[in-house]
């Protein structure tokens, strides 16, 4: 070994998550998110060409009809793509070729969440809200608008309804929407971590993960509103009530969140840490 | 045994230490309770038939899997307790070895030494490409894993394994699958380690052990039927050797029967004696000394008569095979003859 | 004569631009073990599935005991056993049933008492007999080696061609394919592909090495290992380096190379003048009291040598 170069010391249980998350982050950027973003901008296009068909256009169900597919489309596609983050890294060989490496064991699950963070809030998210906003702004301001190429133009152009709209939710009430979608995704990241700890079939995992947020949807609509409100169900009641113009609270249920995306990590740290490889 | 334990005085803690290791997965019994001792700085063949819990044993000792029951060191720190202690201080490379698809093979040198060693950017980059070209892989540096060949993997496999300059490299198979180029150039890279590292490898293939290890053990059923040094194991304590002379030997043969250390000079051919001996030691100072001291003979061939490791693993296994059987048997109570 | 088991004239294949295969000439005689050797890639399997018609020659042509494989297929593989590199079963039959199924494939009907004895003589062979009935999806990677071994056996041809039969196989799976193929000698001719030299430095009659899609070698192995190194292998033990010196300023010695084995040295000395090697080399390391000399003859020239030698020629040429 080269003189200017020295061993490791840290015996942290957490040691390596730096490398593991920016590994796990590159894999994130910058294609998976460009997907992401590009098939938030294709619901967008979607729900504005369903919404223009309609006779007395409202922006209303224009919101409706995009927030609502958007959710969908978001949940589907990172329970997609997060199946594999644990399963197929163990199915493969690559978590033993990891976990045989100075690694703590905690340092290889949480990097999986670490990683997926700037993408879910960013990519996901981020992108997509900000191009959403300022189109249903236009559309909102009976705007003509420049906003993409001449087809999506015309489409936004031609369909765009002169005499009643209702109005935007107001900015911050929009941020809350997005902060609300951005953390019901990363409960389906660590779900998905989750999964892939305990099921060893990746098929599995992916099916488990398609029915999770169903069933949170059907606890949130469901269940009294007490249990409902302890549970992520919570989130999906709010983000319904914004996009149909309700009111609903937005930094309570994200804080119910977050402490359940909490409790799922160490959930998952705790049976991978027992996980044979 | 001497020689383990001169190793051990010499070097401190034996590199791996594994004591009444048992491991049980569902009902079956993969290892019985072993106890193994790997000598610092020695190269370490661990054979035995598929199924009979080598690669367990590895994975054990990376921390991969739990020990049911007793306990595994390295360098004095035990796999479990001292986890990632451990595994800083061994190179792995697993049986189907694999890595992160997207990389290329510099990506996975660059990653796996940053898990093991600090240093300056430069100073890493450099270190990597020093273990890339000691390991044969300079024309592949840029190429991405998925595009590898099996023989391409297997030596990343072993330069992944030892980037980090680990005491102890674990190897599951490292020459398993190689056309011989391949597996001469990695039986060739680790005896180019040798000096530097200790080296625990599973093989099914004898004579790369015999070419290489200086101490084996012999797993069976879960169970270590025999370890040792290798000389050990081909010589047997008492040894024989075979010499082949020219000249007139006559005078000379007479006077070595009579040493206190012969026991026997047999002629197997025209010019070639075999003599058995009963005490190594004196044997392999005196034998040839005897012959030099005499002007008109002179040694064209001199060998230990060893025995093939293949000859002597097959009568291991099969012994305990035999064993396990009659075990069986008595177990299921007195046998039906049909 | 009787016409050779196997005979390859000029045979050639492309795969799209890439040439695999580059006029090989190749002769397996009746009742030979042949070893065919090579690197990966060199077009072992390749040649193999032309001869069993699975690829088609881009040029020349295969006879199987003078049937031509390619205007007589069915003729040339009713005389053929074949083992691929990785063989593939109906994963719900069981052991028996594959050789069953694939016994009446060849042709001459066997009544089904002597079918039922001499499936369970093939599966003894490669030592399946308790696996007999389980299913071939459930086998190991050695067991479905094994029964991809009896699948090539069961018709009794007098041909056979075996991918890799010993890979995935531990010492005793070795030891038994080896002696079943060495059990063959004499009446089955055996072409058989391998990594292992060692095995066929132990059974083979003749070895083939393919390399870069030319014949590199082929003859009887003797005549592969006959060229001498003109080099001396010591093994020494003690105090070695004072010794290593002094041999080194030797005039006689050209070149001493060292590999360190436990707490002994191997040395493989190359000299200019075997006479005065042969005469002064012992004296000399044995004047030194403080080491050993545990070995001492010339160098002996292994299949490995020989192989790395003809690759390596083919590369450069």
């Amino acid at each position: 070994m080269p003189a200017s170069l020295s061993r490791v010391q840290s015996q942290s249980r957490l040691r390596g998550i730096g490398g593991l998350t920016l590994a796990e982050f590159l894999r994130w950027f910058p294609w998976r998110v460009l997907v992401f973003a590009a098939s938030g901008v294709a619901v967008l296009v979607f729900a504005r060409v369903v919404w223009a068909a309609e006779e007395n256009a409202k922006l209303a169900p224009l919101l409706y009809i995009f927030f609502s597919l958007w959710v969908a489309v978001l949940v589907l596609s990172t329970v997609a793509t997060t199946q594999g983050a644990v399963s197929s890294e163990i199915e493969e060989g690559t978590a033993a070729w990891l976990i045989a490496k100075p690694i703590g064991r905690p340092a290889f699950v949480l990097s999986k969440f670490a990683g997926a963070i700037p993408a879910v809030l960013i990519g996901m998210v981020g992108i997509p809200g900000a191009i959403a906003r300022v189109v249903l702004k236009r559309a909102a301001d009976n705007g003509d608008t420049d906003f993409t190429a001449a087809q999506v133009m015309d489409v936004i152009a031609n369909s765009s309804s002169r005499d009643e709209y209702m109005n935007l939710p107001s900015m911050s009430r929009y941020l809350g929407l997005l902060a609300l979608i951005g953390t019901l995704m990363l409960l389906v990241v660590a779900v998905m971590i989750l999964l892939g700890c305990v099921v060893r079939a990746q098929t599995a995992v992916l099916g488990l993960g398609i029915a999770a947020p169903v069933g949170l949807l059907l606890v949130g609509q469901l269940a009294p509103t007490a249990v409902a409100e302890l549970t992520p169900g919570w989130v999906l009641t709010s983000i319904v009530d914004i996009i149909s113009d309700n009111p609903a609270p937005v930094l309570a249920p994200i804080l119910v969140t977050v402490v359940w995306i909490w409790v799922t990590l160490a959930g998952a740290v705790l049976l991978f840490s027992r996980r044979e490889l | 045994m001497s020689t383990v334990t001169a190793h051990i005085e010499a070097h401190g803690q034996p590199a791996i230490a594994v004591h009444g290791l048992r491991k049980r997965f569902g009902r079956t019994d993969v290892l019985h309770g072993i106890d193994l001792e790997v000598p610092r700085n020695s190269v370490f063949g661990f054979l035995g038939p598929n199924g009979a819990g080598k690669s367990t044993t590895m994975k054990i000792l990376v921390g991969l899997l739990r020990p049911t029951d007793g306990s595994a060191a390295v360098c004095g720190l035990d796999t479990v307790r001292d986890s990632v202690a451990v595994r800083a201080s061994i190179g792995y490379l697993p049986q189907d070895s694999s890595y992160w698809r997207h990389l290329t093979v510099r990506g996975v040198l660059a990653f796996t030494a940053r898990r093991y060693l600090d240093g300056s950017r430069s100073d890493l980059r450099r270190h990597v490409d020093d273990t890339i070209e000691q390991a044969g892989l300079s024309s592949l540096a840029n190429r991405r894993v998925a595009k590898l060949s099996g023989g391409e993997r297997q030596r990343l496999g072993v330069a992944q394994a030892w980037v980090g300059r680990p005491e102890v490299l674990i190897l599951d198979e490292p020459s398993a699958g190689l056309d011989p180029e391949g597996r001469h150039e990695i039986l060739e890279l680790l005896d180019r380690l040798r000096e530097q590292a200790t080296i625990f490898f599973s093989t099914h293939i004898l004579e790369d052990v015999e070419r290489l290890s200086d101490t084996i053990a012999v797993l069976d059923r879960g169970r270590i039927v025999a370890s040792g040094p290798i000389d050990t194991f081909l010589m047997g304590e008492t040894g024989q050797y075979s010499l082949t002379l020219n000249g007139s030997s006559d005078g000379f043969l007479a006077a070595l029967a009579e040493a206190p250390w012969v026991d026997s000079v047999e002629p197997t051919a025209e010019t070639t004696w075999n003599i058995t001996v009963t005490d190594r030691t004196a044997a392999e100072h005196l034998l040839l000394r005897s012959v030099v001291g005499h002007r008109d003979v002179q040694v064209v061939d001199f060998r230990p008569a060893r025995r093939s490791l293949e000859e002597i693993y097959l009568e291991l296994t099969e012994a305990t095979a035999q064993a396990a059987d009659d075990q069986a048997a008595d177990e299921q109570g007195p046998a039906v003859v049909e | 004569m009787a016409a050779p088991a196997l005979e390859i004239h000029d045979l050639n294949k492309s795969f799209g631009r890439n040439e695999v295969l580059h006029s090989i000439d190749l002769t397996v005689p009746q009742g030979s073990i042949c070893g065919f050797l090579g690197p990966n890639g060199a077009g072992k399997s390749t040649t193999m599935k032309i001869v069993m018609g699975l690829l088609r020659p881009s040029g020349g042509r295969a006879l199987v005991f003078g049937r031509d494989v390619h205007r007589d297929g069915v003729g040339a593989r009713a005389q053929v056993g074949y083992l691929p590199q990785h063989t593939r079963f109906h994963p719900y039959r069981n052991c028996r049933e594959v050789l069953s199924y694939v016994a009446h494939l060849y042709p001459g009907r066997r009544p089904a008492s002597e079918l039922r004895e001499l499936i369970d003589e093939k599966l003894d062979a490669v030592g399946l007999a308790d696996k007999a009935n389980r299913r071939a999806g459930a086998l190991s990677g050695g067991e479905a080696q094994r029964l991809g071994l009896a699948q090539a056996l069961i018709a009794e041809p007098a041909l056979l061609i075996l991918d890799e039969p010993a890979a995935s196989l531990d010492p005793h799976g070795r030891q038994q394919v080896l002696g079943l193929l060495d059990g063959l000698r004499g009446h089955t001719t055996v072409f058989y592909s391998t990594h292992i030299l060692e095995d066929v430095q132990r059974v083979s009659d003749i070895v083939a090495i393919l390399a870069n899609g030319r014949v590199a070698a082929l003859g009887p192995i003797e005549d592969l290992l006959e060229a001498p190194t003109g080099g001396w292998t010591v093994r020494i033990a003690g105090q070695v380096a004072a010794a290593r010196e002094h041999l080194e300023a030797q005039p006689w010695v050209s070149s001493l190379t060292t590999r360190v084995r436990g707490d002994q040295e191997l040395w493989t000395v190359d000299v200019t003048d075997d006479g005065t090697a042969a005469e002064l080399m012992l004296p000399l390391l044995l004047s030194d009291e403080s080491c050993d000399v545990m070995e001492f003859h010339r160098a002996e020239r292994t299949l490995e040598d020989a192989y790395l030698e003809v690759v390596e020629a083919s590369h450069g040429g």
